[in-house]
């Protein structure tokens, strides 16, 4: 019953509550009054039947005393005014029928024969009653009564009855319960409906119409408050539903970034030459090294634990093992060269073996990671360039030695020069001279003049080996660099050729503030040179000009000495700076041919430039450069 | 004047000759004590050798010293002399060709009084001996007296 009362719509549910309660009502009452009025019915009728029994009993007692039958017959005869009496009849004393009487619509005519005792009896339409005559406490008889009994008709009547009303009230409330719905139903259904809609079209925004105030306005608000929820919390799901496909597209990304990262990591160890290697926090192998296998030979049963040791050469095990143990213990990188055994070769080889500990975020240890990367080669090469290199050193230093060697012979040389080369030049000077004064009066001016010159070729011989001299002590001399004034240095220099030629009218002109870094004994011989020559070859200018300056060469600042003497031819300008090379005639310009020389020396071991320009009868300009110059101060 | 002889150590004869002009151009007449290599001036100053017997006592006034000179040369003499007590104060000029500075600065370094160098040109040397002779003959009070 419930399961097919739940099946239905609440429509029906409430129609079939109405019409249930209608009909059960109406039977418990309909039943419940016809059971009382067939009682009552009975009962009144017996009342009725005995009452009239104990009439006639007592009117027809003296009748029956007196034997009179015909008396009793009339009393029985005014039973005819109650007609549903059928039949009666009085028995006397003895139980023989004395009197009786039928009614004219009675079906049945006879009587039975003896008289019961009192009582009732029903039977079918039919009431018999027996009632005892007692007069004076004796019994003069017996009266029978039939009556026709009708509960039957009665009970088909009520029957009838009831069915009529629990129709009618059926159809009453039938149309209440219509009534009913359109009150209670409607708005329930048409939440439904909207519901459905809702269901079906995800919309939100509907909302049911409240009519009326009872609970199913109630019902209408609180299902569109139920919708407004769910609407916001679906545009939250929505909002959060959209953050989390993000999530999960970037988690992708990150995921395939992740991936692609791995295999670049896988590919390199593949490709690195290196064998690479992981241990755990406790320093022991597990079971997948496959790159350090395949290099040692060892297999998972024999690198296990501590068993990679076992690899390294015999003589490097402890240092391994030392080293990685104290590794371990202070979580400092490890990095040694040591031999490990190399299966494919059969040999051992040398690889640096490195190993970094890998720290968790707490910086706890995870594990290490290692390579061993195979150096043998390299390490061969190194020693092999380092053996190259200490034969070179050794070629350098044995050069070295024979350059000290051979500069040591051109000091002892130069040494010899300076003392024996002079002394014969002196003898033919002094006993040349000697001759003159001590012999001077046998011999004629021819004789004079072979010993002037005699004497002059030794001073010059003299004065060549001198300037040999300086220009090899330029050479030699260790350099001692200081920031110098060349400007003050050429005024020096100037001032003491004016002293030592005092006639000459020479304009000099020297820039001032000029720098430069060098060494002070070395620039004072080459500027010396440089100025020497230039009043010297000025020396048969009309108005001789020499100058000290700085300028711009080609776009290089460069120093320069320049004078307006006779200069020189620049075919032969490459002769200028060589040793006894002169442009000029000696009677016409003495010197030796060596002060360039040393010019271009001491300026090159500045690591500076020297160079010429010049025509014949035009002047000569000298420029020199010097690294680092620092130039005009001004 | 101081009369005691100069001491010459010259290995060379015609630079000795040349020497000895020299001091006679300058008017220096003292006697010129000439040996020609450091053994023989060693042997001189300390009575030894060729020399046994020399009255050690006379020292004299000026050595003038050569540097090259065979045996012993000039430096290592000079050392000596300035090692041994009688002759720590004996002035010793040294009178060479040389111009090379490293023999200049060993000869000061090993306390030579004087370094003159030989000029080629002997109008140049005749003044420069004259200097020496006035200056270690005449105005140098010498340690041994006179």
């Amino acid at each position: 019953m419930m399961r097919l009362l739940g099946a239905h719509s609440i429509r029906h549910k409430l129609m079939a509550g109405v019409l249930l309660t209608t009909v059960s009502a109406l039977l418990i009452l309909g039943t419940s009054v016809v059971v009382y009025d067939l009682r009552d019915y009975h009962e009144r009728l017996l009342n009725d039947l005995t009452t009239q029994a104990q009439l006639i009993g007592s009117a027809s007692a003296p009748a029956l005393q007196f034997g009179d039958p015909q008396l009793a017959g009339d009393y029985l005869g005014l039973l005819r005014f109650r007609p549903q009496i059928r039949a009666a009849a009085i028995y006397d004393a003895k139980g023989a029928l004395f009197a009786n009487y039928v009614s004219k619509v009675a079906e049945q005519r006879d009587f039975p024969p003896l008289p019961d005792v009192d009582g009732e009896q029903v039977s079918g339409t039919t009431l018999t009653l027996f009632k005892r005559i007692i007069h004076n406490n004796e019994i003069l008889g017996t009266l029978y009564l039939r009556a026709h009994y009708q509960l039957y008709d009665r009970l088909w009547q009520y029957a009838g009855i009831v069915l009529a009303v629990t129709l009618l009230a059926l159809v009453i409330s039938m149309l209440l319960s219509l009534w009913l719905q359109s009150r209670i139903t409607r708005p329930i259904l048409a939440v439904t409906g909207l519901a459905r809609q809702v269901a079906e079209r995800r919309d939100y925004s509907l909302r049911a119409e409240k009519s009326t105030d009872d609970e199913v306005g109630y019902l209408v608000e609180a299902f569109n408050e139920l919708l407004s929820e769910v609407g916001r919390r679906s545009a939250e799901l929505e909002s959060s539903n959209s953050k989390l496909q993000q999530q999960i597209r970037e988690r992708r990304e990150v995921d395939r970034a992740l991936h692609d990262s791995e295999r670049r990591h896988r590919t390199l160890v593949t490709a690195l030459t290196s064998v690479v290697w992981i241990a755990d926090a406790n320093g022991d192998f597990g079971p997948e090294q496959e790159s350090w296998d395949s290099y040692t030979g060892q297999e998972p049963a024999t690198h296990r634990g501590r068993g990679w040791l076992d690899a390294f050469h015999e003589g490097d095990r402890k240092l391994v093992a030392e080293a990685w143990e104290q590794a371990r213990n202070q979580r400092k990188p490890l990095e040694l060269e040591v031999r490990l055994w190399h299966e494919d070769t059969a040999t051992y080889r040398y690889v640096f073996l490195r190993a970094v500990p890998l720290l968790d975020a707490h910086g706890k240890l995870i594990e290490w990671i290692g390579t061993a990367e195979d150096i043998d080669e390299r390490r061969r090469a190194a020693r092999e360039i380092r053996r190259l290199n200490a034969e070179l050193e050794q070629r350098v230093s044995e050069r070295t030695a024979e350059l000290k060697r051979a500069v040591k012979e051109l000091q002892a040389f130069s040494y010899s020069v300076s003392h024996d080369l002079r002394t014969p030049l002196r003898a033919i000077d002094g006993f040349s001279l000697a001759l003159v004064e001590d012999y001077g009066d046998q011999l004629d001016d021819t004789a004079r003049d072979y010993i002037d010159r005699v004497r002059s070729g030794a001073q010059r011989m003299g004065q060549l080996i001198d300037d040999l001299l300086k220009l090899s002590r330029v050479s030699r001399a260790d350099l001692s660099c200081e920031s110098l004034d060349l400007s003050e240095m050429a005024e020096s220099i100037v001032a003491a050729m004016r002293d030592n030629d005092p006639e000459r009218e020479v304009e000099v002109r020297i820039t001032s503030g000029l720098s430069a870094y060098g060494d002070a004994r070395l620039m004072r011989i080459a500027l010396e040179n440089l100025l020497n020559n230039a009043w010297k070859y000025s020396g048969k200018a009309e108005q001789a000009v020499i100058e000290f300056g700085m300028r711009s060469y080609k776009g290089e600042p460069c120093y320069f000495v320049q004078d307006n003497g006779v200069g020189f031819d620049m075919a032969y300008v490459d002769k200028l700076f060589n040793a006894f090379q002169r442009l000029h005639d000696g009677s016409e310009f003495p010197g030796t041919g060596i002060g360039l020389a040393t010019v271009q020396r001491i300026i090159s071991r500045h690591g500076g430039r020297v160079w010429a320009e010049g025509s014949v009868g035009g002047g000569a300009v000298f420029y020199f450069t010097l690294p680092g110059q620092p130039g005009a101060k001004t | 004047m101081n009369t005691q002889p100069i001491l010459l150590v010259e290995d060379n004869e015609d630079d000795a000759a040349l020497a000895l002009r020299a001091f006679k151009k300058s008017h220096i007449v003292n006697e010129i004590v000439h040996t020609h290599d450091g053994v023989e001036a060693l042997d001189y100053l300390y009575g030894t050798g060729d020399f046994e017997g020399r009255d050690i006592s006379q020292m004299p006034s000026v050595v003038l010293l050569d540097l090259k000179l065979p045996k012993i040369d000039g430096l290592e003499v000079l050392k000596r002399i300035r090692a041994h007590d009688s002759t720590r104060l004996l002035p010793v000029v040294v009178l060479t060709s040389s111009k090379e500075e490293q023999d200049l600065v060993q000869s000061y370094n090993l306390g030579a009084n004087s370094y003159v160098r030989k000029p080629v040109d002997f109008n140049e040397f005749v003044p420069a001996v004259a200097q020496l002779g006035v200056y270690w003959l005449l105005l140098n009070e010498s340690p041994f007296g006179s």
